[in-house]
């Protein structure tokens, strides 16, 4: 279910209650809403966004706009997810699936997020010990033997 | 703005001020508010004038006197002295206004010019105020002034926008809606750079007319104009001050005669203009004071225009100084709209109100990328060497400025920026000596890796490969995360994979080889969007000793498990 956003509510629900898809799979469930006044249009949005330490970067795959909805209604919906990009969480980035239900005018709106990879879960990006951040800016073996730092490979 | 490596917060989200700050930035924006607003009112006001004009009468009238008369040593002395007939309502009027608010010329060629363009005698039209018919000018105000409004709405937009922004109540994360924002981000990303190029090229074509164009095509002209004797009435060096500090212009006021009549002119050369740099300048006046009778060129076609200095010469270059602004912003302008390069816009396709289509957003298999592809360096040797030099010039030339006006205590304090200097000259050297490196070339095949997929990896080396004594072929997967902290925009790095394909000493091997490569099943693929990346390359290392060792880093393309299989499927 969806939360209660602003003056009314709207939901997204994903049949069998199923959050994660592999890539290229059929997402569909339904969209509700229960507004105070009318609105002029919903739009139910598939997008990814990236969270982190980068600024955000957001890609929306689909926006299925319904004009003039009423203040009460529901609405099927079925997308076919593409290859990618796959969810996944990294020491620095995470990329974040999800559908989003807007309405306008205003600023009301749900999310729901989804995973999308072919394992079944997000993808997790550790860091390889001890090569983590600027490892590029680190002297390579011929400043090492020049700076006399013991290089394991001379 | 420079890439640098940093840390901080990302995520595009920033901290709230607090109340003081608020207030602080408040103050900032309403100055910004209330200047706007000024200028706004007084170009409005000039606009209302200029506009009211329009409805003025356009009358037949008589030039009766038109000459150019001295006034003192001011900054225009100059005159424009005009006076002329017009009948209106059955009356007849004489006015003495050549264009509302204008007294006088800084040069004697622009005041001569208006004498030639309403001699003596001749019939033209002037504009009558109907409301006192002995108000008339001969030139109405542009309306174009209508345009300069535009200008200060920035800072009235920067002014109330700041202040609603610094106090409107922002939404929880979770309430703000993200498509929106892509949306109007999308059209940003392509139109906001475009807008800034088309300045460039718009500031470049304006400033290629008088800078370029004209004083070329002057100067061109005047080969043919007919060198005439002249007398120096007037030389001086003309000092212009500015927040840039004084420029000085070369001044010579002349006399000269031609087909029985007496000119006057005070065109030194086609350019014009001021710059810094007093002593050449004085040199030229002094020697046109001195001169018994200077050669000047006069124009047979029009013998009041005339020249000193004519032909091709050095301060003709400024011509060409528009040209990098006309490119650049040509060129950026051509790019962006294209959108060439631009990976992010491939991978973030908007498809509103286009219900249940499959959208495919990432990359497209295309010919080739199931068979072999000579891989590219991301960074070449001459680059590599090209971007320690300029660094290194441009690092030790703002240094060089602060240790020559320095004195020996400051001195100190400027060391751990020497220390730097000399470090950046020594990888200068050190790039040099890389150029002389044996070069490795890659083959992969395929092109492009399908996560868990396989792939074979040939190399081979050019130049003197002995030299190297050890060789490393290592595959690695970094994230890549750019993010704007204050005025700098900082890039960090993470690895999250490194696996080590082959090692050798064997100089056989390290002069041509070949090895497999198995890509995990559960790791992530190739992503690029505008700030966040996932690049995987294959690196190659080798030792050699004595010399700056062999680190190229070759990008390689790994895409999605199913996006491979459904269309192969």
């Amino acid at each position: 279910m969806g939360d209660k956003i602003g003056m009314g509510e709207l939901n997204i629900e994903l049949n069998d209650a199923r959050n994660a898809f592999a890539p290229g799979e059929q997402v569909e469930g339904r969209i509700e809403w229960s507004l105070d006044a009318n609105p002029d249009a919903l739009t139910l949005s598939l997008l990814w966004y990236t969270s982190g330490k980068g600024t955000r970067d957001i890609g929306v795959l689909y926006a299925n706009r319904i004009d003039s909805p009423g203040a009460l209604g529901s609405d099927k919906f079925s997308f076919t997810l593409p290859p990618g990009p796959y969810s996944f969480s990294g020491k620095l980035i995470s990329l974040i699936w999800a559908l989003e239900l807007t309405c306008t005018p205003g600023s009301d709106t749900v999310r729901k997020e989804i995973v999308v990879s072919p394992i079944g879960r997000e993808i997790l990006l550790t860091s390889v010990a001890g090569q983590g951040e600027g490892k590029d800016n680190q002297p390579g073996p011929f400043l090492k033997r020049i700076l006399g730092v013991p290089y394991a490979g001379a | 703005m420079g890439t640098v490596d940093c840390h901080g917060t990302g995520d595009g989200v920033s901290k709230p001020a607090s109340i003081l700050g608020r207030l602080g930035l408040s103050l900032f924006f309403l100055f910004f508010f209330a200047m706007g607003s000024l200028f706004e009112v007084l170009i409005l006001r000039e606009s209302g004038r200029a506009l009211g004009q329009r409805s003025w009468r356009k009358t037949p009238c008589t030039i009766v006197t038109s000459e150019v008369q001295e006034r003192g040593d001011g900054e225009s002395p100059y005159a424009f002295i005009i006076s002329y007939r017009y009948s209106y309502g059955g009356k007849t009027h004489s006015g003495s206004v050549y264009k509302r608010g204008y007294s006088a010329s800084s040069t004697y060629s622009a005041a001569q010019d208006l004498v030639q363009r309403y001699p003596v005698g001749q019939a033209t039209v002037c504009y009558v105020s109907p409301a006192n018919a002995d108000e008339a000018v001969l030139k109405r105000d542009s309306i174009l002034i209508g345009l300069v409004a535009l200008f200060p709405l920035i800072f009235i937009a920067v002014g109330a926008g700041g202040i609603y922004f610094l106090w409107r109540k922002p939404l929880p994360a979770q309430a703000r809606p993200i498509a929106p924002i892509a949306v109007g981000a999308k059209g940003k990303s392509r139109y906001a750079p475009a807008v800034f190029f088309a300045v460039f090229a718009i500031a470049g074509g304006a400033m290629l007319y008088p800078l370029g164009i004209r004083p070329i095509a002057q100067t061109l002209d005047a080969e043919s104009w007919a060198s005439t004797p002249c007398k120096v009435l007037r030389a001086e060096v003309r000092s212009q001050d500015s927040d840039d500090g004084t420029t000085y212009s070369v001044y010579i006021l002349y006399q000269y005669e031609f087909g029985g009549r007496t000119y006057k002119a005070d065109r030194y050369d086609f350019v014009g203009g001021s710059s810094s740099g007093y002593e050449g300048k004085a040199r030229v006046v002094a020697r046109y004071q001195s001169a018994v009778k200077p050669i000047c060129y006069v124009n047979p076609k029009n013998p009041s225009q005339a020249v000193l200095k004519r032909g091709f010469h050095a301060k003709l270059l400024l011509a060409l100084l528009p040209l990098p602004f006309l490119l650049v912003g040509v060129g950026g302008l051509v790019y962006t709209v294209r959108g060439k390069g631009r990976e992010a816009s491939r991978l973030a396709v908007l498809t509103e109100r286009v219900p249940d289509r499959r959208v495919d957003s990432l990359s497209v298999l295309r010919a080739g990328d199931a068979g072999p592809a000579v891989l590219r360096p991301r960074f070449s040797a001459p680059g590599k060497l090209v971007g320690a030099v300029v660094i290194a010039v441009f690092w030790n030339g703002i240094i060089s400025i602060f240790v020559s006006g320095a004195g020996s205590f400051e001195k100190i304090f400027l060391l751990p920026f020497i220390a730097i200097g000399v470090g950046l000259i020594g990888l200068v050297i050190y790039q040099f000596l890389a150029l002389f490196n044996p070069r490795p070339a890659l083959e992969l095949s395929p092109a492009v890796i399908p996560v868990g997929g396989t792939a074979a990896l040939r190399w081979s080396f050019a130049g003197q490969v002995s030299r190297i004594t050890e060789l490393a072929v290592t595959l690695r997967g970094i994230e890549e995360a750019k993010y704007r902290k204050g005025t700098s925009t900082c890039t960090d790095k993470n690895t999250f994979c490194e696996m080590e394909l082959y090692r050798t000493s064997n100089l056989a091997e390290i002069a041509s080889g070949q090895v497999g490569l198995v890509l995990p099943g559960d790791t992530m693929h190739s992503f690029k969007a505008d700030n966040n990346k996932i690049i995987w390359s294959i690196e190659i290392r080798g030792d050699i000793k004595r010399w700056p060792d062999v680190k190229e880093s070759f990008e390689i393309e790994v895409m999605p498990a199913d996006g491979r299989q459904n269309r192969h499927g």
